[in-house]
């Protein structure tokens, strides 16, 4: 019988897939317009193992300057393409450039790897000079430059380089599973590059395993960066985690599609360096193929079939529908770093067959069937009305057997109005189906009233079946007595358009009258001035003593305070405190002088 | 005997005030008289105008509410008439707490004023 293996959720990939390879190949494709350009498509393109763009040499030969960087990138491509670069008087700038007085580690990176892929002699003793640098420029890119430019060096590598390495390394944060510096991409690409490059010409690891570990997790991470530079920086770090002897990390994944159906389907796994490169010389097996639930197997435990790198398996025969989770396990020759075991899903997928049905209508009040189908001869057809029943028993099948699927509905559908009612089949503990409609009740509740004639269709989907199946059962006529009409679909033309009305400002009096009332709050002052006059108030008690003179002017403080206050030409914290010193002053000379008064009027009495 | 009318009532109170009352009281009065006056120009103001804004209206009426409570206040406690009641508080005494409540009423009514 056939069937299809499904498989879902890929494990997460710490490496690039042929996708993301085909992808990468894409982007590095050209054109060539700067030196720069020229140095990252021929590097992206030897790391993807792809030929080299038309024209490049020629490019570089013509566009180079007499400046470090020029001749840097122009050096670079020429040792990857094998050009045979010259320029003249490149290694007088160069050996300036790197024996000058406090040349930057940046300098004499560029410097060093210039000669060298121009097949120029470079100093040994230069690794003195890069320790300076060093000294002075502590951050993670300088160590990289360093690192790139001790490993050019002839001769041994420099300790004191070389044992930086882990102390930097630690500077790397991690967050979740993958590790990376402060700085970003860049840095943490050229570190790597680097580290790997001098361990490796040391022959000893300075990176452990879980180190490189997170590294190769942060650089999978930017493979879907969009500027063509974050994914040169990506694919220079998974070259350097991919191209040592010493370790290298790798991973299984799925490989072969996802749906795989008919006769001889077979799963499919692959173990890849970061790169997305297949391991020579590994093993895959398969450690459980069950589904968790029964126990049920897929696959045989034990070695998968084929090897470096590419492995598959056969199912057993005959499998049970269902989701299977398969661990896979990987061993690796020396210099690689083993995979994580891995846990795939594999979904067995296996069509259905309905059986054994009966439709019938029967009268509700003598219980006399009126119509009995058993669907053999397709479609039934049939009036209900009122007093109808509706019942329909099935069994679903498979080559296994009885099964129970997810989803299981009967849909009626008006022809007319094209409403839909959907009624879901309940199975019992053998797994028969069965549906009862009353129309008594039903007619109302779901059919809302509406008469007419309705095509019956089954329904079933499920996790393990292919597609849905959809199957036309039957067309009934419902006759009512009153059918509501169906309700207008919604309106959907464009409602009128609601403009915004701003708040208007209140209407404010007309000036006039706002200017009259001011002069008449201010007439009775005057008033009152006159009527003391009259009365016979006088200022001839007036004290001019000191604290006299000190209260009255306290008091017009305060009152030119409150002035300076209303016309916001201070705050309220500014008004409190200079408040705070004129009433005490006020205070304390007020006191004085209403104390001599009272004094005076005791005298008097 | 019939009962005196209003006139003579009135002008029995306008003779006894114009005679009895010390000056301080009568000066305190026509102080009185104008705050009151200004409130009510303030609130005719309002009434022909609308209240917008609110809280301009509300701080001025208010400032001539309580002024005219204060120099009520004042003038209960400077009157020799209510010596008994208030033999503890002296004359000089009940001005400068009547100062000091104006400060701190000016204070709020010109934050509110807006």
């Amino acid at each position: 019988m056939r069937w299809g293996v499904l498989v879902l959720l890929v494990a997460l990939t710490a490496a690039l897939t042929p996708a993301d390879r085909e992808r990468l190949g894409a982007v590095f494709s050209g054109p060539v317009d700067s030196l720069k350009s020229a140095y990252q498509t021929t590097v992206a393109r030897q790391i993807l193992k792809l030929a080299p763009l038309d024209g490049v040499c020629e490019f570089v030969a013509s566009n180079t300057g007499d400046s470090l960087n020029d001749l840097y990138y122009a050096s670079q491509v020429s040792g990857a393409l094998g050009c045979n670069f010259a320029k003249e008087g490149a290694e007088g700038t160069l050996m300036q450039e790197i024996t000058a007085e406090g040349a930057s580690i940046s300098k004499l990176f560029k410097g060093i790897s210039s000669l060298a892929n121009l097949n120029l002699a470079v100093d040994p003793t230069l690794s003195g000079k890069i320790s300076a640098a060093l000294k002075k420029d502590d951050s993670v890119m300088a160590h990289a430059l360093a690192y790139l430019a001790a490993a050019a060096l002839p001769g041994d590598v420099p300790a004191d380089v070389y044992d930086t390495i882990e102390d930097v390394a630690h500077r790397a944060d991690t967050i979740g599973t993958a590790r990376s510096f402060d700085d970003g991409l860049m840095e943490t690409a050229m570190f790597l590059k680097g580290a790997l490059v001098l361990s490796q010409k040391q022959g000893k690891a300075a990176l452990s395993g879980e180190m490189v570990k997170g590294f190769t997790a942060y650089m999978t991470s930017n493979k879907n960066k969009a500027s063509q530079s974050s994914l040169f920086y990506t694919l220079i770090g998974l070259d350097a985690l991919s191209n040592n002897n010493l370790a290298v990390p790798t991973s299984l994944s799925v490989s072969g599609g996802t749906v795989i159906s008919g006769e001889g389907a077979n799963f499919q796994v692959v173990l890849v360096n970061p790169l997305g490169e297949q391991v020579t010389g590994s093993e895959a097996s398969i450690q459980s193929a069950v589904v968790p639930a029964t126990g049920a197997a897929l696959f045989k435990t034990g070695p998968m079939e084929g090897g470096n790198g590419a492995f598959s398996v056969s199912p057993l025969p005959n499998p049970a529908r269902g989701v299977y989770s398969v661990g896979v396990t990987g061993s690796v020759p020396a210099g690689f770093v083993a995979p994580d075991p891995a846990k795939f899903k594999v979904k067995v997928v296996l069509p259905v067959t309905v059986e054994g049905s009966s439709l019938k209508i029967v009268d509700v009040d003598d219980n006399r069937a009126m119509m009995t189908s058993d669907l053999s001869g397709g479609a039934a057809v049939a009036k209900v009305d009122l007093s109808s029943r509706l019942t329909l028993d099935f069994n679903i099948a498979d080559n296994a057997g009885k099964v129970a699927l997810h989803q299981v509905f009967v849909r009626f559908t008006n022809t007319k109005t094209q409403q839909t009612v959907y009624f879901v089949a309940q199975a019992d503990l053998n797994k028969r189906y069965s549906l009862d409609v009353n129309f008594r009740t039903a007619a109302a509740k779901s059919f809302g009233g509406v008469a007419g004639d309705y095509s019956v269709d089954l329904i079933l989907g499920d996790a393990t079946l292919a597609s849905a199946v959809v199957t036309n059962i039957a067309t009934l006529t419902l006759d009512l007595a009153e059918s509501k009409e169906v309700l207008a679909a919604p309106e959907k033309a464009a409602k009128p358009e609601i403009t915004h009305v701003f708040r208007q400002p209140e209407k404010r009096p007309p000036q006039a009258i706002s200017s009259l009332f001011t002069g008449l709050v201010l007439l009775p002052a005057l008033v009152v001035l006159g009527v003391w006059a009259k009365l016979g108030a006088n200022l001839s008690g007036f004290s001019f003593s000191l604290s006299g003179l000190g209260f009255h002017l306290g008091l017009l403080a305060v009152l030119g305070i409150y002035v300076h206050f209303f016309l916001g030409l201070i705050d309220m914290f500014a008004t409190m405190k200079w408040l705070a010193i004129v009433s005490l002053f006020t205070f304390l000379t007020g006191n004085r002088l209403l104390a001599s008064i009272a004094a005076q009027r005791k005298e008097k009495k | 005997m019939s009962s005196p009318s209003i006139c003579e009532v009135g002008s029995r109170l306008v003779q006894e005030y114009t005679t009895k009352t010390p000056q301080k009281l009568k000066l305190i009065d026509a102080y009185l008289g104008y705050i009151m006056v200004t409130g009510i120009i303030q609130f005719i103001y309002c009434c022909l105008v609308g209240t917008f804004p609110f809280n301009s209206f509300l701080s001025g009426f208010i400032s001539t509410v309580a002024s005219f409570i204060l120099g009520v206040c004042l003038r209960i406690q400077v009157n020799p008439a209510n010596n008994i009641v208030f033999k503890d508080i002296s004359v000089e005494r009940a001005f400068a707490d009547f100062i000091f409540a104006h400060g701190v009423l000016h204070l709020v009514v010109l934050n509110f004023i807006g």
